[in-house]
């Protein structure tokens, strides 16, 4: 048998492949057993601090509704993968190059009388469906629509790899923008590892209108120039003054962040994010969909990859160990 | 060697690798949904404890109230000490559905006692013991979700076979008692 390099490496690349479609299949089962053996919490009474599963609708951490970027329409919440194609001799791919997202995360409502808080960075996000995408090449990146090209904008500081910038046509590659969203009140299922709920911060920044109503209010108040005084001299100048006011304006401040006004939304009682080691599954599908799907999944990659891994192997072995026999 | 036997070769050498990962996989999944289950009994004897530890409170409140049925307040701390006493689940969740009887029959003769029902400390222990029994009613549903995804897990094809090696038995669900069942009978004075 003559040895062919195209297929010898294709060979190769098909037993590396095999295996590792076998390896990822068998992590399916593991986040499939984990997702069918842990029972679901209630947000307001779950045990944190572990891998928990919760069921509820989402919500924004806006109030208002926003357009998603490509499909336009309104949402809550919304991703962008910015995908690159790659071509290789023999075929192409869409690489991932950046994600960004509307806001860290959202709210999850159970009605148990709390809420979770999901930040969504590497989380494996299951969609039923509702991905839209928009393809361009770098050279017209100033022809995508508005709303994209605002939300890019906004967010190019946080890329890694992709440049908002036109280039030329010679060098230009082709982008793909993938969107999915989730709009209010749509159920979602989450499993991952739960945080117990933020805590204010001690120190916040303030603003500046604080500040000068805070040194104002010690010019006129002598009870607080008193205090404010440190040298103990009488009288309260520039350094003292400006002390005193960045502490009467830093107690406003943590003051207005704790108290919570009949208006505002309470503090999530749940915190999931990314935790290595334990998955993060967030869901628009039912639980017996997702285990169902990610079922069938494991079954493919656990037989599948196998019998690529075989095929590959087995043609290495014929044309290289058998011409020397 | 032949083909084909190297493609027996590889098939068993995929097959064990296969059976080998899978029975990990099963051998650690069992163990710890077992951890689950200790994990969530210990989150809701949390619960009952707290509960348990506001009883004496709510007794020494209504006691001041010399018309207070004296029956019910006995029952609760009859109630209190089975809960102290009790060391299986099984026992624990018999003396907590005594409990939560127990309360359900007080707060209601309370609504006759107009000065009891507006005594700030019986207040904010009747909303401390209700928020509590809220809790309570969530953690069991969890427990007992963990416990019945347990007993199904060791029973099936092919857990049942590790779950046999590892001689795992079945546990026991946290029930709701008769006690709390039961309709409390208020007689309202006129």
């Amino acid at each position: 048998m003559i040895l062919n390099p195209q297929l010898f490496l294709v060979s190769l690349l098909g037993i590396g492949f095999g295996g590792y479609w076998f390896v990822l299949g068998f992590r399916e089962i593991k986040s499939r057993r984990i997702i069918q053996d842990i029972a679901t919490s209630r947000i307001a009474t779950g045990a944190v601090g572990t891998q928990v599963e919760i069921k509820g609708k989402v919500e924004s951490q806006r109030s208002e509704k926003i357009p998603a970027p490509v499909s336009g329409f309104d949402c809550y919440f919304y991703s962008i993968e910015i995908q690159r194609l790659v071509k290789t001799r023999n075929s192409s791919y869409w690489k991932k190059l950046d994600q960004f997202y509307s806001s860290p995360g959202f709210f999850i409502d159970d009605g148990s009388g709390a809420r979770a808080f999901v930040l969504v960075e590497g989380a494996e996000i299951i969609r039923s469906g509702g991905v839209r995408y928009l393809q361009s090449r770098s050279n017209r990146l100033d022809e995508l629509p508005v709303s994209l090209k605002q939300a890019l904008a906004q967010n190019q500081n946080q890329f890694k790899r992709f440049r908002f910038k036109n280039t030329s046509w010679l060098l230009s590659q082709e982008y793909r923008f993938v969107e999915w969203r989730f709009s209010q009140g749509q159920k979602v299922y989450v499993m991952g590892f739960a945080d117990s709920g933020i805590t204010p911060p001690k120190r916040i920044k303030i603003k500046f209108e604080q500040f000068l109503k805070a040194r104002k209010l010690i010019q006129t108040n002598p009870k607080l120039q008193k205090k404010f005084d440190s040298n103990q001299d009488g009288v309260l100048d520039s350094g003292e003054l400006e002390v005193g006011a960045k502490r009467v304006a830093q107690h406003w401040a943590v003051k207005e962040a704790t108290t919570e006004p009949k208006n505002r939304p309470q503090a999530p009682r749940m915190i999931f994010r990314k935790k290595p080691g334990c998955p993060f599954i967030i869901s628009d599908q039912t639980e017996h969909h997702l285990v169902r799907e990610m079922g069938m999944k494991a079954g493919l990659k656990v037989f599948g990859g196998p019998v690529i891994a075989l095929i590959s192997g087995l043609y290495l072995m014929m044309a290289i160990i058998k011409p020397s026999l | 060697m032949s083909t084909g036997v190297y493609i027996f070769l590889g098939v068993v050498g995929f097959s064990g690798l296969a059976l080998i990962a899978y029975f990990i996989i099963i051998y650690n999944g069992l163990i710890a949904l077992r951890e689950n289950i200790k994990k969530a009994w210990g989150n809701t004897d949390v619960i009952l404890k707290q509960r348990y530890d506001e009883l004496p409170k709510l007794v020494s409140v209504c006691e001041s109230y010399a018309r207070f049925e004296k029956g019910l307040l006995t029952r609760l701390m009859k109630a209190r000490e089975h809960y102290f006493q009790a060391r299986s689940i099984g026992k624990k969740a018999k003396a907590s559905s005594e409990i939560s009887g127990a309360l359900k029959s007080l707060f209601a003769f309370a609504e006759n006692y107009p000065d009891l029902k507006a005594n700030q400390n019986f207040m904010q222990l009747q909303g401390r013991i209700s928020h509590l029994e809220e809790s309570l009613a969530d953690r069991r549903e969890f427990y007992n979700d963990s416990v019945n995804n347990y007993n199904i897990r060791i029973q099936q094809i092919p857990d049942v076979l590790i779950a046999r090696f590892m001689r795992l038995e079945s546990q026991e669900m946290f029930p709701i008692g008769d006690e709390e069942r039961k309709d409390v009978n208020v007689h309202i004075f006129p």
